[in-house]
């Protein structure tokens, strides 16, 4: 069912290094033991983690600091899907023979909808498209189907397809559908249910969080009409599928199965670090940052960098938590004083008022820590290569033409050339 | 005149619609001029940006591009804010997307400027024989409403040209006749660098109509 990808991150970096030439000796031998080692490694370390999914509690393996540690470093391909359900605990949510009978179920108003966007969701990847004889759109489709009729108060939303999609390329369909279970209730209350509330409130927490970690930048965006949910709608909703090279992508959900969402304001802050410079010095106005923030070069989110800098910045789960609770108190009650809370504007500009929430973010540190900054992650980094595609008309980098017109470039899910 | 970094005006325009109808599409035909029939979903807002000229002036159109869903109409409702075009756009095969204008009129007419260049349009002209909205019903739901109106294909980039840039010939002439403050950000307008002759302050008598001098 599976066999759509397989990103090998390790067998292709190995691949590499076996063929760089015989010029000089001596550093083809210290590239051969240093293949040997990566490969000795990734061995003991898909071993540990099956050890973890067989034999440990979750939440024992989510408090031990040797598995952070592994996390951090890039779960082992092989291994990745069932460690992903294991740490979203989705076999707590499983009920046997319940997809079947879900799959069976007639049709519902919303399925047409899902109908409609299920070629728009991985357009540039072969396992989804049209008429390719694959089974991922058929099963992307029935996911999303079987949901709504699992989860009515929820239905179907956009963004959810770039989810199952990911999903479906690491794991069976079945499985893939738990998964789906598993992320939003564990990880995503209220992202998906039509209000987006979640994504409201954590827009502004996000917005606190960027004030307190880079003062000068987050008075730029702010200059500039640039509001976190202009950018991080995209980042959130398809858990940065859509937004980062597809190394980074696995290495992000890695660590957001293990961290949950504290992990996607970190990777939201990293990105935006890394974008910091270009963002205070090229892009003068909110036409050019809009413009970069929704594009990025890929190449400056490479996974070591990308995840390298999240790492480093320091939130506490409980004060990101807390955080988001006052926030959305004090939301709420904006809302039900004020009754136009539809102006995002509004809300944004009344928020900071609030003493209770002003209190909550000075007691989150953002300062920057270096204890996990030896990540040896090379060896599925860059290399990996992103799942089959045939497309060739995605491919490019973001760049401004003399029109102002927006190249494409790849994504995640596109081919890499 | 060439030079992209040169222009007299910026104006701000912003696609509404139903999911599905066509508007990432449009865009990229408008900006891209090219096709792509499996166009990603837009999640939130996407964002574009074309030069155009009407009447000899160099006009720069920044383009926002909304998700269609539902859902996320409470967030791409802060994106109306200070566009001097909107364009409205339905599928003519689909009539649901046809029915559902009332309520984004509604939005557009609640949250955005009072003097902004609605242009209706009917999407998919290229798909006659599907066709659920016929021409003449566009016609009189806009003309009702006061809006401009035009079919096009952003398959066949009929028509995306001209829905583009009559609407900024629209606004250019609200320009000229002092019916958008160009000094009102909130206007959606803003003045290029060309529009004094290359310097960067703004001209007094700017908003007396006609006032730009090359
Ligand atoms: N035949 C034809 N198909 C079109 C045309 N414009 C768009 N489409 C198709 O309609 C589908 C949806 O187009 P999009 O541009 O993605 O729709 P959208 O309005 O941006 O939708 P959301 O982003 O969900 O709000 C595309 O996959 C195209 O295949 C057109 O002019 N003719
Ligand atoms: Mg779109």
């Amino acid at each position: 069912m599976n066999q759509g990808q397989d990103l090998s991150g390790t067998g292709s970096s190995i691949g590499k290094s076996g063929s760089t030439g015989s010029s000089v000796s001596i550093i083809s031998e210290i590239e051969r033991k240093k293949v040997i080692r990566k490969q000795k490694f990734s061995r003991e370390n898909e071993l540990k983690w099956i050890h973890a999914v067989t034999r440990l509690q979750v939440d024992t393996v989510k408090k031990s600091s040797k598995y952070k540690k592994l996390v951090r470093r890039g779960l082992p391909t092989s291994v990745r899907g069932r460690v992903w359900l294991f740490l979203a605990k989705a076999d707590s949510y499983r009920q046997p023979g319940l997809f079947e009978e879900l799959c069976k179920r007639g049709p519902l108003p919303i399925h047409e909808v899902i109908e409609r966007d299920i070629h728009r969701c991985y357009p540039d990847h072969v396992h989804f498209r049209d008429g390719m004889g694959g089974t991922g759109q058929q099963d992307l489709h029935s996911i999303l189907k079987a949901y709504a009729h699992y989860k009515p108060s929820v239905g179907y939303c956009q963004g959810m397809g770039r989810l199952v999609g990911m999903m479906l390329m690491q794991m069976p369909v079945e499985d893939a559908f738990w998964l789906l279970v598993a992320t939003i209730e564990g990880y995503m209350q209220d992202y998906y249910t039509p209000s987006l509330r979640q994504l409201r409130v954590d827009a502004q927490v996000f917005e606190r969080l960027l004030k307190e970690q880079d003062p000068p930048l987050a008075s730029h965006l702010e200059k500039n009409d640039v509001i976190p949910l202009m950018y991080m709608t995209q980042w959130f909703m398809t858990l940065y599928t859509m937004s980062l090279p597809w190394a980074s992508v696995l290495r992000v959900w890695d660590v957001f199965y293990f961290d949950g969402v504290k992990a996607l304001f970190r990777v939201g802050l990293a990105i935006l670090q890394l974008s910091r410079d270009h963002l205070l010095s090229k892009c003068p106005s909110s036409s050019e940052l809009l413009a970069y923030i929704l594009h990025i070069p890929l190449e400056t989110l490479a996974p070591k960098q990308l995840l390298e800098t999240a790492l480093q910045i320091k939130l506490r789960k409980q004060s990101v938590q807390k955080l988001i609770a006052v926030t959305a108190e004090s939301m709420d009650a904006a809302a039900t004083t004020s009754k136009k809370s539809a102006s995002v504007h509004g809300a944004l500009a009344s928020a900071p008022s609030s003493s209770k929430a002003t209190a909550a973010a000075a007691a989150i540190g953002t300062k920057n820590s270096s204890d996990n900054s030896q990540n040896s992650d090379t060896q599925q980094s860059t290399a990996s290569s992103p799942p089959v595609s045939s497309s060739s008309s995605a491919v490019g980098s973001t760049s401004f033409s003399p029109l102002g017109v927006f190249k494409t470039r790849k994504r995640a899910g596109t081919l890499h050339k | 005149m060439s030079s992209s970094f040169n222009y007299d005006y910026i104006i701000k325009y912003i696609i509404i619609g139903d999911t599905g109808v066509g508007k990432s599409c449009l865009l990229l035909q408008f900006t891209d001029k090219r096709f792509q029939p499996a166009h990603d979903l837009t999640i939130g807002v996407e964002f574009g940006a074309r030069f155009v000229s009407v009447a000899g002036k160099q006009i720069k159109l920044q383009i926002w591009d909304t998700a269609g869903q539902e859902s996320f109409r409470s967030i791409t409702r802060s994106y109306y804010r200070g566009a001097a075009g909107a364009l409205l756009v339905y599928d003519i095969t689909r009539r649901d997307t046809f029915k559902h204008l009332t309520t984004w009129l509604e939005d557009a007419r609640q949250h955005a400027n009072a003097n902004t260049t609605i242009m209706l349009i009917g999407n998919k002209s290229d798909l006659e024989s599907k066709r659920a909205v016929t021409y003449e019903e566009g016609e009189a739901f806009a003309k009702a409403n006061g809006l401009f109106f035009m079919e096009t294909s952003a398959k066949t980039s009929a028509n995306v040209e001209e829905a583009f840039v009559e609407t900024a010939t629209n606004i250019y002439e609200k320009i000229q006749s002092g019916i958008f403050d160009i000094h009102n950000e909130a206007h959606g307008i803003k003045i290029g660098p060309m529009h004094t002759g290359g310097s960067s302050l703004p001209i007094g008598a700017a908003n007396g109509g006609g006032a730009c001098c090359q």
